[in-house]
């Protein structure tokens, strides 16, 4: 079975989201304050799908048996001042998931608000009920992942067996309230397209340091569009500074990336900085290593397809890093059409 | 001899690392007065550099090669440890028993040269120390580690 882990799909028009909130929540997000924060704002990377616009939903690719939905403005929650507006969008969203992109092998996640575990938790567990979710999509906020502030969401994964997705939602490094990239606030969204990739290198470390990792080992973590060619450094790196600093964090039962190859994945795109100079072949020397890639398009946004995958990386290893994907969600393997 | 001597004497023998063979070939070190609290002596024992040093838990040698890097443990620094713990928990423990290698900080245990926590698939050499009429005595093998017990294979069926 092919998983797309990461094909993308916007709403046109705000008022479908709006429609399933109540009416005062309604008319306080028409107003002009709102509006204008989401309508107008041009500054996103890979959020330039602003409602209004052109749709910016994928196309099905029709070698992947199952889709997993991945709504990018739901995501931008995480540039949002204002946490308890971002609870009723949110909730709004995910209705608006249910009813109209879930249809059995399009498979949506379900959108939770890092600033408040206590709703993300009551929301996956209501979510998870209406048997239409594939995942949980946890964008970026303020703190770490490892931290415990986020101990309810990581509760209710272990519970309902779903996975957890990690995706950009491309105000990191920009808004305060995201979390920051490294070194500063970068001038262009392609500095911090470039440089998205050390939101999930650190946020990795801090699942393994902070001893998430071990408290929840039946979680799944899938760091979605932040490519992967780093991870073997990354692996090598947090091992050897665990080895000498064990003393604190003793929490850390075992080498860090034992964890992160039982509960961590990354998904393919951009595949081609993998394959540049063989560093594919040269990096990802073992099974476990090449067990953590799953197929994730990123489509539209130069997404890449399946045929792609077996082009660069040979016929064995694409098949294997193809059919990874259903280990990592199996929720979206059991939706049926 | 200092007054607390007889009790630290008496604790490095409930605290002896390994009962292993007979001491009669042990090789002498020093005088036990004359060990420094905490620092290491390196002395040659049965051909090999060995680091012995006096701790709160006892006198203990182990073999000068850190197995990382052979960085040289008479640098070594005498701490305890973090036990495992549950997230954001500290409990320390093993005070005078651990060994830190001067380079990476990796730590062992003083009793029986293991990387504390599995850090590191290598050890450090253990040598087994008896004191005797206020001398410090070395035994010139290394003490033989504790091997887990294999798991069980199952049978071969006939033909294989």
């Amino acid at each position: 079975m092919i998983i797309d882990t990461d094909r993308h799909v916007a709403v046109t028009d705000y008022r479908d989201v709006l429609a399933y909130l109540d009416k005062s929540w309604q008319k306080h997000f028409e107003r002009k304050e709102f509006l204008g924060s989401v309508t107008e704002a041009s500054n996103h990377i890979r959020v330039s799908s602003r409602f209004g616009d052109e749709p910016v939903s994928a196309a099905a690719l029709p070698e992947a048996d199952k889709v997993l939905l991945m709504p990018h403005q739901a995501l931008t929650v995480n540039g949002w001042a204002d946490g308890v507006a971002a609870t009723e969008f949110l909730s709004g969203f995910n209705s608006l998931a249910r009813d109209k992109w879930s249809s059995g092998n399009n498979v949506p996640v379900i959108v939770v608000q890092p600033g408040d575990p206590g709703w993300s938790a009551a929301e996956i567990r209501r979510r998870a009920a209406e048997h239409v979710f594939g995942a949980i999509a946890l964008p970026l906020g303020a703190g770490l992942l490892g931290t415990s502030h986020y101990d309810p969401i990581y509760e209710a994964a272990a519970e309902t067996g779903l996975a957890i997705i990690v995706h950009f939602s491309g105000v990191e490094g920009l808004y305060a309230g995201a979390q920051p990239l490294g070194g500063g606030v970068h001038y262009s969204a392609l500095s911090r397209q470039v440089l998205m990739s050390q939101l999930a290198e650190s946020n990795i470390t801090s699942l393994a340091f902070e001893g998430t990792l071990e408290k929840f080992p039946a979680v799944r973590f899938l760091f979605s569009g932040f490519g992967f060619s780093w991870l073997p450094s990354l692996l090598w790196r947090i091992d050897r500074e665990w080895r000498t600093f064990r003393y604190d964090v003793p929490w850390v039962k075992h080498a860090p990336s034992k964890y992160v190859l039982q509960q961590v994945w990354l998904n393919t795109w951009p595949l081609k900085e993998a394959t540049i100079d063989g560093d594919w072949a040269r990096h990802f020397t073992t099974d476990a290593l090449r067990s953590r890639i799953v197929f994730g398009s990123h489509s539209p946004f130069d997404g890449d397809a399946p045929g792609d995958v077996i082009k660069q990386l040979g016929p064995d290893d694409g098949a294997l890093i193809l059919s990874n994907g259903a280990a990592l969600l199996p929720r979206v393997e059991a939706v049926t059409p | 001899m200092s007054e607390s001597q007889p009790s630290t004497l008496a604790a490095l023998r409930r605290t002896d690392p390994v009962a292993g063979p007979s001491t009669e070939d042990f090789e002498y070190v020093c005088e036990y007065d004359d060990m420094v609290l905490d620092e290491f002596r390196s002395v040659e024992i049965g051909g090999r550099e060995v680091c012995v040093v006096r701790t709160l838990a006892g006198v203990f040698a182990i073999g000068s090669k850190c197995p990382h890097q052979a960085a040289n443990m008479c640098d070594g620094a005498i701490k305890g440890t973090m036990e495992p713990s549950e997230r954001n928990e500290y409990h320390f423990a093993q005070e005078g028993e651990i060994v830190t290698c001067p380079w990476h900080g990796y730590e062992f245990s003083l009793r029986t040269g293991a990387s504390v926590g599995g850090a590191l698939k290598g050890r450090l050499g253990a040598y087994q120390i008896e004191v005797r009429d206020g001398a410090v005595y070395c035994s010139p093998r290394r003490v033989r580690p504790e091997r887990p017990a294999r798991a069980e294979r199952p049978a071969r069926k006939a033909g294989e």
